[in-house]
């Protein structure tokens, strides 16, 4: 099926739905066929325009286009039926609302004049996915195709992306109806307007501020702004650190960057947080695992915050200077309202708290020790330099997504790639498959936990059948290891279900064709990474590391990000 | 604690309801009394009356903002509750 320059034609609602896939620029999607979305599966069949990729679960479709949104700047699209393989969409539709990721989710419903009379696979996926979309729409008429699909594209990705679901009853997948392609047209999304009243106030601050502090959040690879970043940090001369989905909006060589913020971030830009005197947020939203405790967050410090979501502004933190706008826009004024300046002896104190933390944590935990086992960071860190930070890293939750973001030199923009706000396990594998989709010349490295990886581990299945050559790397402690650290340190070692039987992982990924290997010796451990960089495939790596590390610093929950503990 | 009369427009969609009722219980405010009647096709009024704290509130109409059906949203009274 050829797409349609202009002039109406006939067709069905499920030809209207792929049509105006092509038309509004989609090249892959994520899929999972069944009843209620047959039509559509019928009209995908032999179409050269659109690379369906077939997953093996729709939590791994959803978190697919996930991963595929997150490298790229486009939204990633998924498929599935009704009932079931709708409700397996909705971890990755919540995990999609939390970190602002655009996706439209398209989903079969049973026939209109069977919605409510408890049908084969009928669930009302509307109404489950309300608090979890930004938008959501049921078509049960194909005339309302086009425009809602085009709309779809417009919700998800304008202002502050996100979810967006389309429901669409299997009769409305089958009547006909005279298709205009003009209908996909006449969305525009303007960004808001700065005031240069605000601009001028936020260079005031700027200007006369002594310990000045940038924490740059995804919001910058969301409006593509590193460059303005970048620019912004070096005029001012403002120390930089990132929030977890910060990181990789600048490279982590330049001078100014200083490291992550949050629970396990670095010490001095946790610590420091509360020696600033002034804030200026970009793009991030003081989740509470970047503030700890809010009564004692950064008191010295007037705050400017820049958000395209103005529901974010004065939300947990208030602002001094609020300013609802586009990242890439307003650093851009900011950076011709700003003068020169530097913060040399300010600078040197991130660098003390650096110098403190690599002695008491860092060098320990990158350091092979006679008669241990490997530590994770090690392995993280053998990685960054074989790379060159250049790969794209994608990791799970618990320890060693919290290692992954912590040892990984991040270099170029979108490289971290990660279940930030919900916390989803599972996330990795299906993120890591749709980065590599979207992002076929980019190493891509999914860092996994044993945990983690049992939760979606039927997506190998895709490694193959699209001949991906994703690298699987599974830092193995033979326990959920972030639980367990809480375990030993906050519930008097009382290790709850938290020991895992594992079975071979190796094995496993042999049966699914792919390469596999494991290793459990220091000595194995560069080769083995190695192996699996150089091979031209998808390959798995399985490193026994130590059962009982930990991930430090940490601000215990309910505590000050000033009582960051280094041990 | 405050009473406030707050008046919505939004379009006239299935599951408006559900979308706008649902951010009031998510953040914990009982709706003490609504009343919504058909402006236009396309459009509704709605009124509703709700028990909370100005903080909470200042949250509340901004998330509701974002709500895509939404056309517009203002507190049209305020009246302090006696402690019993």
């Amino acid at each position: 099926m050829n797409a349609i320059s202009n002039g109406t034609v006939k067709m069905n609602g499920a030809k209207a739905i792929v049509e105006s896939l092509i038309l509004l620029g989609v090249t892959d999607i994520f899929g999972y066929p069944g009843g209620a979305i047959m039509p559509v599966y019928d009209a995908l069949f032999n179409v050269q325009n659109i690379n369906h990729i077939l997953v093996r679960h729709e939590q791994g479709a959803v978190i697919a286009a996930e991963g595929y949104a997150r490298v790229t700047d486009k939204v990633g699209v998924c498929i599935a039926t009704s009932g079931p393989g709708a409700t397996n969409l909705i971890t990755g539709i919540a995990d999609a609302m939390l970190d602002s990721i655009p996706i439209v989710c398209i989903t079969g419903q049973v026939a209109n004049p069977l919605i409510g009379t408890d049908a084969f696979q009928e669930a009302d996926i509307i109404g489950m996915t309300v608090p979890i979309t930004k938008w959501n729409y049921q078509i049960t008429n194909p005339e309302e195709i086009p425009h809602i699909m085009a709309k779809a594209f417009h919700v998800a990705k304008n202002g502050r992306p996100g979810p967006v679901l389309i429901d669409i009853t299997k009769d409305a997948q089958f009547g006909e109806f005279d298709f205009d392609p003009n209908k996909l047209k006449g969305f525009t999304y303007n960004t808001p307007t700065v005031g240069e009243n605000q601009l001028s106030q936020a260079a005031h601050l700027i200007n006369q501020a002594k310990r000045p502090y940038i924490l740059a959040g995804h919001g910058i690879t969301i409006s593509n702004a590193e460059t303005e970043l970048a620019e912004f940090a070096t005029k001012t001369g403002i120390p930089v650190a990132c929030t977890l989905h910060g990181l990789s909006t600048i490279d982590m060589t330049h001078p100014l960057y200083v490291g992550m913020l949050g629970m396990h971030g670095n010490y001095g830009p946790n610590i420091l947080t509360n020696e600033a005197d002034l804030i200026i947020a970009v793009g991030m939203r003081f989740d509470d695992r970047v503030t700890g405790n809010l009564n004692s967050y950064a008191k010295s410090a007037k705050v400017i915050h820049i958000d395209i979501d103005q529901a974010e502004l004065n939300k947990n933190v208030r602002a001094e200077v609020a300013i609802h706008g586009d990242a890439k826009e307003v650093l851009t004024e900011l950076i011709n309202h700003v003068t020169p300046n530097n913060h040399a002896s300010w600078i040197n104190k991130f660098k003390e708290h650096y110098t403190l933390e690599h002695e008491t944590v860092m060098h320990h935990e990158v350091t092979p020790q006679a008669g241990h086992k490997i530590k994770m960071a090690e392995v993280v860190d053998k990685l960054s330099k074989k790379t060159g930070g250049n790969a794209v890293i994608v990791s799970d939750v618990g320890q060693h997504q919290m290692i992954a973001a912590r040892y990984y030199q991040f270099k170029d923009a979108r490289s971290h790639i990660t279940s930030g706000g919900l916390g989803t396990m599972g996330f990795a594998l299906p993120a890591a498959i749709g980065a590599k989709v979207a992002a076929p010349n980019r190493e891509v490295i999914a860092i996994i936990g044993d945990g983690g990886f049992q939760m979606n581990i039927q997506e190998l299945a895709v490694l193959a059948q699209e001949g991906l050559k994703v690298k699987i790397l599974i830092l193995n402690n033979e326990f959920l290891g972030m639980v367990r650290q809480w375990q030993e340190l906050f519930f008097e070692e009382r290790y709850s279900f938290t020991a895992l039987m594992n079975p071979d992982f190796v094995k496993i990924a042999e049966a699914y064709s792919v390469p596999a290997m494991r290793i459990s010796e220091e000595s194995d451990l560069d080769k083995a990474l190695d192996i699996m960089l150089n091979a031209d495939s998808s390959f798995l790596l399985e490193v026994m590391v130590e059962k009982q590390g930990k991930v430090f610093p940490m601000v215990p929950a309910g505590c000050g990000v000033g009582e960051v503990r280094l041990s | 604690m405050n009473m406030y009369v707050i008046s919505i427009i939004t379009q006239n969609t299935l599951c408006v309801l559900q979308r706008v009722a649902g951010m009031f219980s998510r953040y914990r405010i009982n709706i003490e009394h609504i009343n919504i009647s058909r402006h236009t096709e396309e459009l509704s009024y709605w009124n509703v009356v709700i028990y909370s704290e100005d903080d909470r509130i200042e949250l509340l109409i901004k998330q509701l903002t974002k709500i895509i059906e939404l056309v517009d949203i203002k507190i049209i009274d305020k009246l302090p509750l006696e402690k019993a």
